[in-house]
């Protein structure tokens, strides 16, 4: 309820604001671009059944705006359902102020970024909730950076590579807080290093290729460290002519973590799909994980989804996901996703 | 000294044919773009002529020709706003920002028909508040744009303005011969339908009447219901053509057809490059002239 006060309290100041802002400049061009995405779910398992049922998934708003001249700004706050102490979703939300941060836009060559943001590590460690190409975050995801992904307080810097194709190269300082990565210190940061390559292979048809790696080194009694590898491959066709009709894409995704100190881990994971567009507003959805974790704990899991999307503003997802771990009863769930979106839309990353 | 007047020499013609590099988000921008800077320019269109602008996809390869621009030319008036941003923000280039000196919004420098001045919202389809960003395909038009280019080139290379505003007097004068000869081809208050109101520009030019368009929403494809509404307004008012942009399915008015088998279908690209044989605005503006005056010239 405190948290709902606080949202409140946090839209009103901000509708304030820019009414404020309305009466000093001409018309709203000063205010910043608002968006909110709205995620309803219906979930039906064999597991967790405490969780079954309709709920809001998420609630997402999306504040962009030009700071000034040398700086622009993005905020983006989600409201989603608390998890009950017996399992299961409470009644009462979480806010999560998921990225808040600056961005430099007078630089030439290199953008630099401070505040609170997804860690660009992968493919999909930076993509938000109403934008994952399934329901819910992939099982890979989830167990090497925790249910919320990895989002820290941090500077980062990237650069495109002066090469003959597009690649970029970035940089990122975060102060470590995550449970399932680091043992939290004031006095140690992670880095976190990647490069993203991508070549046209033709009008139609694109590659892309990225390399990530995380580091995080702490020394008290014992030395606590962290080590994150991860590779990822996306392959997109969409043909030039008839290009709302159909289209194709298949990404993979490796991730490798160890941590030594006083927790000792070794998991792996490898999480692949396809996507196929039946017509101009339906698509078809396969995805294969595997993880290998630390006490041998194999668990596979099968993901199907049929999609609907009439336009980018809107759509309906049905998924089945099938969960294998070792030794025990397969895990089945289906589930219905209506995703909305209102205001202003930003354009998703490729 | 003579090693020093032989490195000169060298280095001069490598120094004046630096060319502006110019980049478009579509063909038909590239194209004039390239009449009015002739040879001291290379461009390059990010979208292809076959290719819907609406709905391209923010792809890197677009950031990194991007960062290389000295000059980028946007249509504007929403046409790009769901995915160029993000790519001009991934090109570092501070310069082609919208309001900087190496950015050229076109729908700028013309007066946009369709404008909304009430209150609109997304349930009447993918509306432009601005105006309809389509207006490369009006001839006329084309030389407030023209201009506009010219006045930008000229100031990332003063010493080819006069070559700058020669090639554009070129075009226009080219250009206004062609309209008397279009002008003659397309009978005045010829009706037609069309799928999208990508020609609504085109057919102002002309006196050309769009009876109805085939989407009942910009952005929706036809439902059952409208295409019944399409049928009578067809048989009602005489309407000879339905006009397709080629990037869009001519199912629908092949269905109109069966029900009015007097009715021809043109299915026409709307873009330089959209279709073999449409190589500049000159031979685009001819085609549609030629497939939508067809009538005038049987009557």
């Amino acid at each position: 309820m405190k948290n709902l006060l606080i949202s409140a309290v946090l839209l009103c100041t901000l509708s304030a604001h820019a009414q404020s802002v309305l009466t000093r400049s001409k018309g709203n061009s000063f205010n910043p671009s608002i968006g909110i995405n709205a995620l309803m779910l219906y979930k039906n398992g064999s597991e967790d059944i405490d969780e079954d049922g309709f709920s809001l998934q998420e609630l997402e708003l999306q504040f962009t705006s030009d700071v000034d001249a040398y700086f622009r700004a993005e905020a983006r706050i989600a409201l989603h359902q608390e998890e009950s102490s017996e399992g299961g979703h409470s009644h009462e939300f979480n806010v999560d102020p998921e990225e808040v941060f600056v961005e430099t836009i007078s630089i030439p060559k290199f953008t630099l970024k401070a505040g609170k943001f997804y860690a660009n590590f992968g493919k999909y460690n930076m993509v938000h909730t109403h934008a994952l190409p399934f329901i819910y975050k992939g099982k890979v995801q989830e167990t090497m950076f925790g249910h919320e992904g990895l989002s820290e307080v941090g500077l980062g810097a990237s650069v495109l590579a002066p090469l003959s194709w597009f690649s970029e190269f970035s940089f990122q300082i975060l102060q470590p807080t995550n449970e399932d990565l680091f043992v939290e210190s004031h006095h140690s940061i992670s880095y976190v290093l990647k490069s993203k390559n991508l070549w046209d292979l033709s009008d139609s048809l694109t590659i892309e290729w990225g390399l990530s790696g995380l580091y995080f080194s702490h020394q008290e009694n014992i030395k606590e460290e962290t080590q994150l590898y991860g590779s990822d491959l996306t392959l997109k066709w969409k043909p030039t002519q008839s290009s709302n009709h159909s289209s194709f894409m298949w990404s993979t995704e490796f991730i490798h973590k160890e941590r030594k100190g006083s927790i000792s881990q070794k998991d792996q994971g490898l999480t692949s799909f396809i996507r196929y567009q039946l017509a101009s507003k339906w698509y078809a959805q396969a995805q294969y994980e595997h993880l290998d974790l630390e006490d041998s704990q194999n668990v596979n899991a099968y993901t199907g989804l049929l999609a609907f999307i009439p336009t980018e503003f809107s759509s309906v997802r049905v998924q089945f996901d099938s969960i294998h771990e070792k030794d025990a009863k397969a895990q089945k769930r289906i589930s219905l996703q209506l995703n909305t979106s209102i205001g202003a839309h930003p354009a998703h990353v490729y | 000294m003579r090693i020093f007047l032989l490195f000169i020499i060298f280095c001069l013609p490598a120094y004046s044919a630096k060319k502006i590099k110019i980049i478009t988000t579509t063909t038909n921008l590239a194209d004039l773009a390239k009449q009015i800077g002739g040879n001291q320019i290379e461009v390059e269109s990010l979208c292809k002529g076959v290719q819907d602008p609406h709905y391209l996809e923010a792809k890197p390869s677009y950031t990194f020709k991007l960062s290389k621009a000295d000059l980028l030319i946007s249509i504007g008036a929403g046409l790009e706003q769901g995915w160029l941003p993000l790519v001009v923000r991934g090109s570092r280039n501070p310069k082609i920002r919208e309001g900087q000196s190496a950015r050229l919004v076109a729908s700028d420098a013309v007066e946009l028909l369709e404008k909304h001045d009430t209150h609109i919202s997304r349930s009447q389809g993918d509306v432009h508040p601005e105006g309809n960003p389509h207006f490369m395909l009006s001839p006329q038009k084309s030389i407030e744009v023209a201009k506009k280019i010219k006045s930008k080139i000229s100031e990332i290379a003063p010493s080819q303005k006069s070559y700058f505003e020669k090639r554009l007097q070129t075009y226009s004068s080219r250009l206004m011969k062609g309209i008397s000869r279009w002008e003659k081809m397309i009978k005045k208050g010829q009706r037609v339908i069309s799928y999208h109101k990508t020609l609504t520009y085109f057919y102002h030019d002309f006196h050309v009447q769009n009876v109805n368009v085939l989407e009942p929403k910009p952005g929706i494809p036809p439902a059952a219901s409208h295409i019944l509404k399409v049928i009578s307004q067809v048989k009602e008012q005489g309407v000879k053509k339905i006009i397709v942009e080629n990037y869009f399915d001519d199912a629908v008015a092949r269905k109109i057809k069966r029900s009015v088998p007097d009715v021809s279908i043109e299915v026409v690209p709307t873009a330089v490059q959209g279709q073999k044989g449409i190589n500049d605005l000159f031979s685009l503006y001819d085609y549609l002239a030629q497939k939508i005056g067809e009538e005038k010239s049987k009557s």
